[in-house]
């Protein structure tokens, strides 16, 4: 696969604010990527600055191998073939959805433009809204002719600015799903924004997480979830706690890291200098007295419940150790001791993750 | 979070705000204020209704005589009238406003406000001081004739005093309305759904003809509106020029002919022709809506234009201030230059001035009631009643004067009648001759300009955000306080000047139902120059201009309000 | 509200302010078709004269007549006004005016220029002569209004709307002599006479033929003798070109039409209002209307301007006035027929 979207070095200011910088992102062909990260971290500046419409003050971007922007010049947005669907989808109020749709198209020829339209409300599941105006339309319906709006005139990139956040909980997971199929089907390369890991998740290949403008981890969304590259990171995507550790020399050579929970090696490639250890709530137990002996490298805590959160198929539980560490454990639903009750948990230490910082 | 998707998930219905209103225990009150509307209107729509009653008279010989040799000039001239000025105003008034708004370049921030100086030129004042200028006897064919040694037929002259002239005449004085409205309209639209035209690869023209124009449609309709009404109700601009017209037609068949139930005839017509132009509007709209989806990022960034566009920019937004103000202004000046003012030039200011605030804030008042009552009660009855109370508009001032007197004459007789016989005391006319009947007058004229605004305002203030203060315990009338009120402040604004302006220009009804000894300055203004002695009519006629001037200024201050944090 | 109080406000003193009017005393209310230019001077010299207050409302003739019809018994005028014959007839039909005996109205206003029961009297006269531009047309070639129909003035006229009183009058008097089907036919051929189609005011008529676009303009005395006198230079040097011709002095007489008055029927001041149309026709006002509004005065033993005196006297069309007024809508109804716009 091909790279398809290559950021190299970009940066955004506005004035002398610095919006985004140092951004480096390649995203091969047919790949959805997301731009995920908190609210203010210029996630849709980037965005918007893929489309066009803001201005490099550092780097370059290319799009299928060409240079479409650098700091002195730029392809406006009307001439790069980008299609964009923006956050509050921006229909046009006076057209009907087959002429939302249509805007696009007027390349085509009249019975071209018809049938694409008619391809895309098949697609959409939208056949039957076709004469309609938007406001006719339930929030729904309106995100997907945005997005079959920007399918339409099959731009080389989609751009989505957080296409679900106007849409209530269940419909946003259906629908991710089945953005993410239409984008597969149409063999279209993408990218999100979102604030919201799971819509990050359910719809992207590939995830660049920012904080305060700048690129912090770019991966797959288990790379993010199980390496995270720093304290951000593991603290923003999923849950957990991090343990504050120090870097050890053992005498084989190799570095460890160690907590008041445990010890843990350090992978070979692993340069930081100081490092946290990141302990996720699936990886703590119930101790019982059979295993506890059983597994190697398992560390046993005594632990004090603080709090119970019932979350359905599990429970939620926040736990203090005897130094005062909080743990977030994930318990299964039928867990009953009381607030305030101790027991122990048994950490499997292999499986926690070093977390540079 | 889940509140903010609840006006997005259902669809926006301006009905949800009648059909709350009518389960409310307290139906009889919504009732009362139907009844108070619809009272409004028919008394506003009396003067009109008046006219259009001497319909039912037989159709007289004059009418064949009318239909058989000047009704198809009426008909021909008027619609070309209409369309050239829709042309001409369209044209200057939306090229004027889409370059203001979205680009930067030489003397924007100036144009940006002078393009409003000509809505303070009569429009029969700007034609005079065009004839004297253009004019076959005019100083400037003079000179060509004298500078070349020409005869009369040796060369050609565009002639001011033709249709295509009478076209420019109105269009210089009447492209702001346009201008004014498209302009806000431009400024308001999200910038969002512009950019996402861009991502469909619209370049600047699709984007303006495709996205900008059809979304301030309703502002640029309402603001043509104006225009043409006006047009129809224009008297003195024909007239001078010679070219029969309806309003000609109805002068002349009224006046001359001596035939009121055909000239009523005529104007009925001239009715029929805005409604026909109000209705052709509604049903091309259909469903589409208008309002402003998005709330998005508005923050509105001007383009800079390149050296050359930037000229042509200039250019194109300063053509219209030269032809509609800074010509026919210094012909005035030079004009008045001579002519000495007197005392009672100073009440002629008073009296215009007084007048037309006291009748700018009454219709400011109406229009809030009547666009507000319409969006409370949308029934066919109210929205019916507001069309026909603001049908005046199009109607030549003589006509409704006409209109006024006959009924308020009557009322007034009834009312003395009645006096006599209970009190034996007569009560003589209580309403004609006074300065009231003068005020209803112009509230049945221009009452269309007030509500224009005031309904467009309205527009763009979804109706979910009724519901939702509503929904907050609010009565109607507190949300219109606190809410609307305060939202659509500049269109209140624009509204009381406009009429302000209107006002100080009007003229034929004043002429007739002003009381004893009360002049303005269009009046001063108007008798002299239909005498033939502009001259003397300048400095009344310059009066006007610059009084005009103050709320125009206001105005334009009023519209860079909202937008000037963000251009800087 | 601050904007309703002020509302409220003006109403009230609206109100007040027209009923103040009704106890202000003594005094006189005139409904004036004429401009108040044209008449405020002469009626400040009532006043201080008198000691009568005027109170003046002026307007179009027909737009006034309909608020005196419409006002009836309780209306306030006491004197009506109007610049042309035909409306003062149209006022008297409608019952609005009263008929009063002034002898010294009747000594002063000869009767061809008053009604003959006293509804109405003739206070300022103007003729509507024919003006030719003087060293392209000679006097010879000229006759009558009739003649202007005919083949050699082709393309030569200049002469405003139809919509005008003053040009209805004229066809209207022609009617009463020649008859609507010869009028209209001299109608038809002075159309196809005109060197352009009917624009502008009987000023411009004068100035378009100053400047070469036709050689006869159509228009009235005070016009002409305005801009002769006047203090605008290039009306002074235009006008200068033309000189008058008395058209019809072999037949019937230059046509003319008066401004005049009557008092209202139900005038509540007869007596200052009569005393008001008195003076209006007395020696002084006479002569102001001569010297300042150069327009013939109908007493006899007044003498018009110098500018009008060195025309020179001429024969009046003797056509009892009320006619035109009654056949005012025929003349525009054979203007309309002949395409005259």
């Amino acid at each position: 696969m091909s790279t398809h979207l290559s950021l190299q070095d970009v940066a955004v200011r506005y004035a002398s604010k610095t919006i985004v910088e140092n951004i480096n992102v390649d995203l091969a062909e047919g790949e959805i990527g997301c731009l995920l990260g908190p609210s203010g971290c210029g996630k849709t500046t980037l965005l918007r600055t893929i489309a066009g419409f803001e201005k490099l003050a550092a780097g370059k971007i290319f799009l299928r191998n060409k240079e479409v922007s650098n700091v002195a010049r730029a392809i406006p947005p009307e001439k790069r073939r980008v299609g964009m669907v923006f956050q509050d989808y921006a229909l046009f109020p006076h057209l009907t959805v087959a002429q939302n749709i249509a805007f696009g198209l007027s390349h085509l020829k009249k019975t071209e433009r018809q049938d694409r339209v008619d391809q895309l409300l098949t697609l959409t599941d939208l056949s039957d809204t076709k004469t309609r105006y938007p406001h006719q339309l339930s929030g729904g319906q309106q995100q997907r002719i945005a997005l079959a709006r920007a399918l339409a005139p099959k731009p080389d990139i989609l751009l989505m600015d957080e296409p679900f956040s106007n849409l209530d909980v269940e419909l946003r997971e259906h629908l991710a799903h089945d953005i993410r199929q239409l984008i597969k089907s149409e063999k279209m390369t993408a990218i999100l924004v979102t604030h919201d890991q799971q819509e990050a998740f359910a719809t992207a290949d590939k995830i660049a997480l920012l904080n305060a403008g700048k690129l912090v981890q770019w991966g797959t969304a288990n790379e993010l979830y199980h390496q995270p590259n720093s304290s951000f990171s593991a603290e923003f995507i999923g849950q957990g706690v991090l343990i504050q550790g120090t870097i050890v020399h053992q005498e084989s050579g190799r570095k460890s890291i160690q907590t008041e929970i445990g010890t843990v090696l350090l992978p070979n490639n692993f340069s930081a200098t100081n490092a946290n250890l990141l302990i996720r709530p699936d990886q703590l137990s119930i101790e019982s007295p059979e295993d506890s002996a059983t597994t190697p490298n398992t560390a046993s805590v005594p632990v004090t419940l603080l709090h119970k959160s019932f979350r359905g198929g599990y429970c939620l539980c926040t736990l203090e150790t005897e130094d005062g560490q909080r743990l977030l454990a994930q318990f299964p639903s039928h867990f009953s001791f009381d607030i305030n009750h101790s027991f122990k948990v048994s950490i499997n230490l292999d499986s926690t993750t070093p977390v540079a910082c | 979070m889940a509140s903010s998707n609840s006006d997005l998930t259902q669809p926006l219905s301006p009905t949800t705000t009648l059909s709350s209103a009518r389960l409310r225990p307290r139906i009889t009150r919504s009732h009362l204020f139907v009844l108070f509307l619809l009272t409004t209107t028919s008394i506003l729509a009396l003067p009109v209704l008046t006219i259009a009653s001497f319909i039912f008279e037989p159709a007289s010989d004059v009418w064949h005589h009318l239909a058989s040799t000047v009704l198809s000039d009426y008909v021909i001239n008027s619609l070309l009238l209409l369309i050239g000025v829709a042309v001409g105003t369209l044209t200057m008034g939306i090229t004027s406003a889409w370059l203001t708004a979205m680009y930067q370049f030489p003397g924007r921030r100036i144009v940006e406000w002078a393009l409003l100086l000509p809505l303070a030129m009569p429009a029969y004042i700007i034609a005079y001081t065009y004839t004297g200028l253009l004019d076959f006897a005019g100083p400037l064919q003079t000179a060509l004739r004298e500078g070349f040694n020409w005869q009369y037929g040796d060369y050609w002259f565009p002639e001011v005093r033709s249709l295509i002239g009478a076209i420019c005449m109105l269009s210089f004085v009447l492209y702001p309305y346009v201008y004014l409205l498209a302009r806000a309209s431009f400024l308001e639209q999200s910038v969002v759904t512009m950019d996402a035209a861009r991502s469909l690869g619209a370049g600047p023209w699709k984007r303006f003809f495709r996205v900008a124009l059809p979304m301030a449609r309703p502002a640029i309709v309402a603001g043509t509106s104006l225009a043409l009404m006006e047009t129809l109700a224009d008297y003195g601009t024909v007239q001078y020029f010679g070219i029969s017209t309806f309003t000609t037609g109805i002068f002349r068949t009224w006046f001359g002919l001596g035939d009121q139930g055909a000239a009523a005839q005529l104007a009925a017509m001239l009715l029929g022709f805005v409604l026909l132009l109000i209705l052709v509007e509604r049903y091309s709209r259909r469903q589409a809506q208008y309002h402003q989806q998005s709330t998005g990022d508005s923050s509105h960034q001007r383009q800079p234009l390149s050296k050359l566009s930037g000229v042509i920019a200039s250019i194109l937004c300063t053509t219209p201030i030269i032809l509609g103000f800074l010509i026919p202004f210094g012909l005035l000046t030079q004009w008045a230059m001579g002519e000495t003012m007197d005392a009672s030039f100073f009440s002629l200011v008073w009296n215009s001035l007084s007048l037309a605030f006291s009748a700018a804030l009454l219709a400011l008042t109406l229009a809030i009631i009547l666009g507000y009552g319409q969006r409370l009660m949308p029934t066919r009855a109210v929205k019916t009643g507001v069309r026909v109370a603001t049908l005046g508009y199009a109607v030549p001032g003589t006509v409704i004067a006409v209109g006024i007197v006959i009924p308020l004459a009557w009322i007034d007789n009834r009312i003395d009648q009645w006096a006599t016989d209970m009190f034996d005391h007569s009560t003589g006319l209580i309403f004609s001759g006074s300065l009231f009947i003068l005020l209803f007058a112009y509230l049945v004229r221009f009452l269309a300009v007030a509500l224009g605004s005031v309904e467009s305002g309205l527009q763009t203030i979804k109706p979910s955000m009724d519901d939702s203060a509503r929904s907050l315990g609010f009565s109607p009338f507190q949300v219109l306080r606190k809410i609307h009120l305060p939202i659509i402040r500049p269109s209140l604004f624009t509204a009381v000047l406009l009429v302000f302006v209107d006002v100080l220009k009007e003229l034929p009804a004043t002429l007739i139902l002003r009381p004893f000894n009360f002049n303005t300055l269009a009046v001063r203004a108007y008798e002299l120059a239909s005498d033939e002695q502009l001259a003397s009519a300048a400095p009344a006629a310059i009066t006007i201009v610059l009084t005009g001037l103050i709320p125009v200024i206001l105005l334009s201050r009023s519209i860079n309000r909202p937008n000037a944090g963000s251009s800087s | 509200m601050k904007p309703a109080k002020l509302v409220m406000g003006a109403l009230v003193s609206a109100l007040l302010l027209n009923s103040a009017s009704l106890w202000a005393a003594p005094e006189v209310n005139l409904y004036s078709a004429r401009k108040e230019a044209l008449i405020k001077p002469l009626l400040d010299k009532f006043t201080e004269k008198t000691g009568v207050k005027v109170n003046l409302v002026t307007g179009k003739a027909d737009a006034l007549l309909t608020r005196l019809k419409s006002e009836g018994k309780n209306t306030p005028a006491d004197v009506f006004l109007t610049s042309d014959a035909g409306r003062l007839h149209r006022a008297e039909e409608a019952n609005v005016l009263q008929a009063i005996q002034s002898k010294e109205l009747n000594a002063s206003v000869p009767a061809s220029y008053r009604d003959p029961e006293g509804y109405w009297y003739g206070l300022s006269l103007r003729a509507r002569p024919i003006l030719y531009v003087k060293n392209k047309v000679s006097p010879e070639t000229l006759s009558t209004y009739e003649a202007l129909a005919t083949p050699e003035f082709k393309g030569k006229i200049c002469i405003r709307s139809s919509s005008n009183i003053y040009n209805q009058s004229l066809v209207a008097s022609m009617i009463a002599v020649d008859g609507e089907a010869d009028t209209e036919t001299w109608a038809n051929g002075l159309v196809g006479n005109m060197a352009r189609p009917p624009k502008g005011g009987d000023r411009d008529q004068i100035k378009a033929a100053a400047a070469g676009q036709c050689v006869i303009a159509v228009a009235n005395t005070y016009y002409f003798g305005k801009m002769l006198a006047g203090g605008d230079a290039a009306q002074k040097t235009a006008a200068e070109k033309l000189a008058v011709f008395w058209p019809n002095q072999k037949g019937r007489g230059t046509h003319v039409n008066i401004s005049g008055a009557g008092v209202t029927a139900h005038a509540k001041n007869k007596d200052n209002a009569i005393k008001l149309i008195e003076f209006l026709a007395s020696n002084d006002a006479q002569s102001w209307y001569a010297q300042v509004n150069y327009e013939y005065p109908v007493r006899e033993g007044v003498k018009p301007s110098n500018v009008l005196a060195q025309w020179g006297s001429f024969k009046a069309d003797n056509l009892n006035l009320s006619r035109l007024g009654d056949l005012n809508s025929k003349a525009v109804m054979v203007m309309d027929r002949a395409g005259w716009k």
